[in-house]
């Protein structure tokens, strides 16, 4: 009887696609996309102090 | 008779071509931060 | 349909090439050569431009240009070679029918009328937006609903890559993993993806801001999303153009990985990370915390640049070991000077390469350092790295592979043999010009995107260290050379592919 080719789990990794898909685009969304657009929502707005404008 | 190296690195001409990438690599680095230091002054 | 299911077996590799397969590879890759076309008649204008000997167009003139230059090469041109370049990756590369060729064919039409009415609002002067497009720079309506068709046939493309994948799975047309030229095209549609869902959420509120329907738009907000879309797509052209090194490797020197899975591991970080280096873009950008441009920047994307170590030190040792294998062996580099340098797949592979490599990925890494990229930022040194990249990478790969697809996959004899194999040579030269050029003004100051560095007509005069000058005509005649080899490389891929002599079924011959 043949032996059976063991398949390391770095290789079963690879060869899913769906979560190569799944991590690559999971992770940039957080890390640039959302972590960045939250950075810009929180953002201290500037406010004029009270006066006339100069 | 030549003795073959099974040990031996296999590709010596490419190992040699990343040595000098690395070494451009060190030297780029080091000429743009020389570059910016020279054009925004800090300290005294 | 059983139309859908007519293959012939190519006669060297052996591979099943389906008609629809073949069609679709054949009209994404000529249509990407009229855009190389467009975008190398634009690349002529502006270079004479920003020459001061020569200044040719009028200011308007050419910032219209240079928009329709950034995306007729950076967008049209590489993006409908990688979509032929998908189709061959999973339907030829893996024995499979192609997953539905009909949404193929419409996402085809998609990208081409996108295209089209991009080109034309540009023209026709209603989108003098640059590539960027930044907020609050308006163009027509039209300008964005062409980028948005555009990048919705693109994503349909992936779409069809990962439903070919699926069904050779499913199917069992291949035995163990993917090849490695597939693995990393694979790579690539993942970025695409999340390259053209940036897209998507950017172009869609900017088009409905160009109708009026939405008042406000914050341009820093528009340059984070833009940029998860712009520097993403170009790690698409990174991602497919590493893989074709692969290809042309295994082609023109019978050269394997010596470890495969390091290989895929290179591409494994690639698809986790290379995307946060769109990051670099923002870094001189006031809103965004030092946090998230050194986390993005400064730890991420390093694991990326990992990644292309790799695959620097992977593809040259693999075309050493199998020139070694074939005799080769006297001192350090008789496996290089013997090399194929007569086949154009050869010289381009290794031009492109070693341009990327040496000028693209060093300049690329030390620009996007956070301090460094204060002085480069804005300057003709960006214009430099990325033409060394883009241009001298990806498109040079890309032309290299041109001259293999013609007759294994059009099954038509190259016409102009002799020119074939110069143009690798007399484009390479020229854009390692036109990025010192561009590298050396740029580090003395000389801006991108300004079509008089001599200020002529400012109201306060200004000169640059004559070196500037100097520098930029080192770029000029880097254009000059550049523009001729493209003109030989769309001559003869065109020449060939309309008048090539087709080739038996069975004839074994590539070049």
């Amino acid at each position: 009887m043949p032996e059976e080719k063991k398949i390391s789990g770095w290789q079963v990794l690879m060869d899913d696609i769906s979560m190569l898909f799944l991590l690559g685009v999971v992770i940039p969304t957080v890390l640039y996309v959302i972590w960045g657009v939250m950075e810009y929502a929180f953002a201290p707005t500037f406010s004029l102090p009270p006066g006339p404008t100069p | 008779m030549e003795e073959k190296h099974e040990d031996d690195f296999p590709a010596p001409g490419t190992f040699v071509i990343i040595m000098i990438f690395l070494a451009m690599f060190v030297l780029f680095y080091f000429l743009n931060w020389k570059w910016l230091s020279m054009v925004w002054n800090i300290g005294k | 349909m059983a139309s859908e299911l007519v293959f012939r077996t190519c006669p060297i590799t052996g591979k099943k090439v389906y008609a629809v397969t073949q069609n679709l590879i054949w009209i994404n890759a000529v249509t990407a050569v009229v855009f190389i076309l467009v975008g190398g008649i634009m690349a002529f204008l502006v270079g004479m431009t920003r020459w001061p000997a020569v200044h040719l167009l009028p200011a308007d003139l050419f910032y219209r240009f240079l928009t329709a230059h950034g995306l007729n090469m950076l967008i049209f041109w590489i993006i409908f070679f990688e979509i032929a370049g998908l189709y061959f990756g999973s339907s030829v590369l893996l024995n499979s029918r192609l997953a539905a060729p009909k949404v193929a064919w419409l996402a085809y039409i998609l990208m081409l009328v996108g295209a089209v009415l991009v080109d034309i609002m540009v023209f026709t002067g209603k989108a003098d937006v640059m590539f960027s497009s930044y907020v609050p720079l308006q163009a027509d309506p039209k300008y964005y609903l062409g980028i948005i068709l555009f990048a919705v046939g693109a994503l349909i493309g992936c779409g069809i890559f990962f439903g070919t994948l699926a069904i050779a799975k499913a199917e069992k047309t291949y035995e163990g993993s993917v090849p490695l030229v597939t693995f990393g095209l694979a790579a690539a549609a993942i970025i695409a993806v999340f390259t053209l869902a940036c897209g998507a959420i950017i172009y869609i509120p900017t088009f409905l801001w160009s109708l009026g329907l939405i008042t406000n738009l914050d341009p820093g907000v528009y340059r984070l999303i833009f940029w998860g879309m712009g520097h993403s797509s170009q790690q698409i052209n990174v991602t497919a153009m590493v893989s074709i090194w692969y290809l042309l490797g295994a082609l023109t020197v019978g050269a394997k990985p010596v470890n495969e899975k390091i290989c895929r591991s290179a591409f494994f970080l690639y698809i986790l990370f290379i995307n946060l280096a769109s990051e670099h873009h923002l870094l001189t950008d006031p809103t965004l915390s030092p946090y998230h441009k050194m986390v993005n920047t400064s730890y991420f994307m390093y694991l990326a640049v990992l990644a292309s170590m790799i695959h620097a030190l992977a593809i040259p040792m693999m075309v050493e070991v199998a020139q070694r294998k074939k005799g080769f062996t006297k001192g350090l580099f008789e496996w290089l000077t013997k090399a194929p340098w007569g086949e154009p797949g050869f010289p381009a592979m290794i031009f492109s390469l070693f341009i990327f490599g040496f000028i693209g990925g060093i300049t690329g890494v030390v620009y996007g350092t956070e301090q460094l990229s204060i002085k480069s930022h804005n300057t003709w040194a960006m214009t430099g790295h990325f033409h060394a990249t883009v241009v001298g990478g990806t498109t040079l790969a890309f032309m290299g592979l041109t001259y293999y697809v013609i007759p294994l996959i059009f099954r038509r004899e190259l016409i102009g043999k002799k020119l074939a194999v110069v143009q690798p040579y007399i484009f390479g030269i020229g854009i390692i010009l036109i990025a010192l050029g561009m590298g050396g003004a740029g580090t003395l100051g000389s801006p991108r995107r300004h079509w008089d560095i001599t200020f002529a007509q400012s109201v306060i005069p200004f000169s640059f260290d004559p070196a500037v000058i100097f520098f930029t005509t080192i770029a000029a005649i880097g254009v000059l050379t550049a523009v001729t080899g493209g003109a030989m490389y769309v001559g003869v891929s065109v020449l060939s592919v309309f008048f090539g002599r087709k080739m038996a079924a069975n004839e074994a011959k590539l070049l």
